[in-house]
């Protein structure tokens, strides 16, 4: 059984988007809402921590705890950060493949891989490029494989 | 004999000429009017008036010509084994679709359509028609070609057994009163009311408003304000909509099952022939309300592409019984489904996990009928009536709730799965065949994850996401009885 795991860059580059909001966020409210100090420090306070919380805490559990694993008749998905969830989809299930790899994505992780059965969907995230690339060849393969047979 | 081949050659495997209208934008006929105006205004003189309304007329010709050339490109032909069809721009995009592929064929024919002896036909198979949100064939056809089709479908399960079920007119009365959907007519009535003031002038729909509003104030003795009355006038009439459109849709039910097919006849203005493919049923839908379960009553809709597809459409086999009756027709009518068996349920030791939610709810509606008042004191007499109208809802909610305890569960028998759960105040029983499992799905919450207990969520085969969410169950007894099943989710 192959296991993937998300890629690291891409917990980085989330983090970086948050600090981006968040300096954002300061920047219009010391702009916008200088004349409601309690309103300004308060949503200042709301995104920074949100941003802590998120960026420092869930976002390394999220990541630590999710995997992706590729058998030889199931796929399996498990992933969690204030939810612990365990998914299984039977490789016989799958419909199509469909993807999305954002440019430059071997530097931010944003590759998504998602699987569609009839009736639900599994998502794969934040997988490296060359992960990404290597499971949708596997299951397209597959697919191809269980049609000839057909 | 040159006029009978140009006649064949237009109208043969071709779709009813009724359909240029259909294709037509729903727009079209308001450009009409001001053509006939003007058409009028010029005494009928068609020179000035082409003179004066080329442009318009010129429109007019384009969308009509346009809608011909898509009805003259579309075509098909039905042969014993097959339905060919040729669609799409200039008629490209051409399938074959075998009748022992079609997990349902759906024939309707409204009051329009009667006029002209047309029939809508959709046929649609277990294909992933996530891209195409419609039915994988559409054709308005003609009755000699219906009687075809549906001589050669019907003829599939010709010699072997007919089993039949037909609920009471008094059962179909009861089954529209329980299942019409407030929400979709209350939709309609706010539009209509909306639309009615911009039209009438908000002035006079005021003065309407405040005219029902001493008539009910005469009648039931007390003082309500105007806007409550509004709210209750739309909720029953959406209501009372709702109602009669589901009645005229199922009154003369008839499910006959014959072989594979279970013909399924239906509705009063527009009369509907659904033909199901038992072997293509995706699961059973057993559901009821809290009152139905009490009284010991359900409803039994079914999941199978196409069925149930169209606009307000219920999808039901049958479509209100007693317990016992559903069990014998579900016998009758889809044999190879079991009845449904649990064999692990939930704790009473759970309840926590069931009511927190409600209760939260049900917790929050004084608190925000106090914030309103508090910053719209205005409003505190509607405050106050809207906070009653809640609140009733929401105690139920949690009656609800608590009952789900006592129901909630899952069981595996025979190659079939049972999952029986609540979703908001309605209790569904679903039966599914275990090859029909696509996904399964196990999650925790922190509490759970140390209490050792999961939630499932089962999604199976159906032509849209699907799934049915079971709680709170013992992790390992779940994992032990899906691994016996083929579903390794450790």
């Amino acid at each position: 059984m192959r296991i993937y795991k998300m890629n690291k860059s891409a917990k980085n580059f989330l983090r970086i988007v948050m600090i981006v909001i968040a300096l954002t966020v300061t920047y219009f409210c010391f702009s916008y809402l200088s004349g409601y100090p309690i309103i300004m420090w308060l949503v200042i306070g709301l995104f920074w921590g949100a941003m802590i919380v998120y960026g420092f805490i869930f976002l390394p559990i999220y990541f630590k705890s999710s995997r992706y694993m590729i058998g030889e008749k199931e796929i399996k998905k498990q992933a969690g950060m204030l939810f612990f969830t365990k998914q299984y989809i039977k490789l016989e299930s799958i419909q199509y493949v469909s993807s999305v790899i954002f440019p430059l994505s071997q530097f931010t992780g944003l590759n998504f891989v998602t699987i569609n059965a009839f009736g639900g969907r599994v998502i794969f995230m934040f997988l490296s490029r060359n992960d990404a690339l290597e499971i949708i060849e596997c299951l397209e393969d597959y697919i191809k494989r269980r049609e000839q047979q057909k | 004999m040159a006029e009978k081949s140009l006649f064949s050659y237009l109208f043969k495997y071709r779709q009813h000429p009724l359909t240029i209208f259909n294709y037509i934008t729903r727009g079209f006929w308001l450009l009409l009017i001001p053509l006939t105006r003007s058409l009028i205004a010029t005494r009928f003189n068609i020179a000035q008036w082409l003179r004066g309304a080329w442009l318009d007329i010129l429109i007019v010709s384009l969308i009509f010509g346009f809608a011909f050339l898509r009805w003259f490109f579309i075509s098909f032909h039905i042969e014993d084994e097959y339905i060919q069809t040729a669609t799409g721009y200039f008629g490209l995009l051409r399938s074959k679709i075998y009748y022992n592929q079609a997990s349902s064929v759906t024939c309707s024919q409204g009051a329009f359509l009667r006029l002209f002896r047309a029939y809508k036909i959709n046929i649609d198979t277990n294909s992933n028609a996530r891209f195409f949100s419609k039915h994988n064939v559409t054709l308005i056809v003609k009755k000699s070609e219906f009687d075809k089709l549906y001589s050669i479908i019907k003829s599939h399960g010709q010699g072997l057994a007919r089993f039949s079920y037909q609920p009471k007119k008094t059962q179909l009365f009861i089954f529209s009163l329980l299942f019409s959907s407030t929400i979709s007519g209350v939709v309609l009535i706010a539009t209509i009311l909306y639309q009615g003031a911009r039209i009438i002038g908000r002035e006079i729909e005021q003065q309407l408003l405040l005219d029902i509003n001493k008539q009910v104030s005469d009648f039931l003795t007390v003082n309500l304000p105007p806007i409550t009355v509004a709210i209750v006038l739309v909720i029953v009439v959406g209501w009372l909509y709702s109602f009669l459109v589901n009645l005229i849709r199922h009154w003369d039910f008839t499910a006959v099952r014959q072989g594979s097919n279970i013909i399924i006849q239906s509705g009063i203005i527009t009369r509907r022939i659904n033909i199901v493919d038992i072997n293509r049923i995706n699961f059973i839908d057993i559901r009821q309300s809290f009152l139905m379960r009490i009284f010991k009553i359900c409803s039994v809709n079914i999941s199978c592409a196409g069925y149930g597809k169209s606009n307000r459409q219920i999808s039901v086999l049958v479509p209100i019984t007693t317990n016992e009756e559903m069990l014998m027709s579900l016998k009758v009518l889809i044999p190879k489904f079991p009845r449904p068996t649990l064999t692990l349920r939930s704790r009473l030791s759970y309840i926590l996990s069931f009511l927190l939610t409600p209760t939260l709810v049900v917790a929050a509606i004084p608190v925000a009928a106090y914030v309103i008042s508090w910053i719209f004191p205005e409003w505190e007499s509607v405050t106050m009536f809207l906070m009653v109208m809640f609140f009733i809802p929401g105690f139920w909610f949690i009656v609800v709730k608590f009952a789900a305890v006592f129901t909630t569960g899952i069981g595996f028998y025979n190659g079939y799965a049972t999952l029986s759960y609540c979703r908001f105040y309605s209790f569904h029983t679903v039966v599914v065949p275990i090859k029909r499992i696509c996904i399964a799905t196990t999650k925790q919450t922190v509490a759970q994850y140390f209490n050792k207990q999961c939630d499932l969520k089962i999604y199976t085969n159906s032509e849209k996401t699907s799934y049915h969410k079971v709680k709170n169950f013992p992790l390992k007894n779940v994992l032990e009885e899906f691994a016996s099943h083929g579903f390794d989710l450790s």
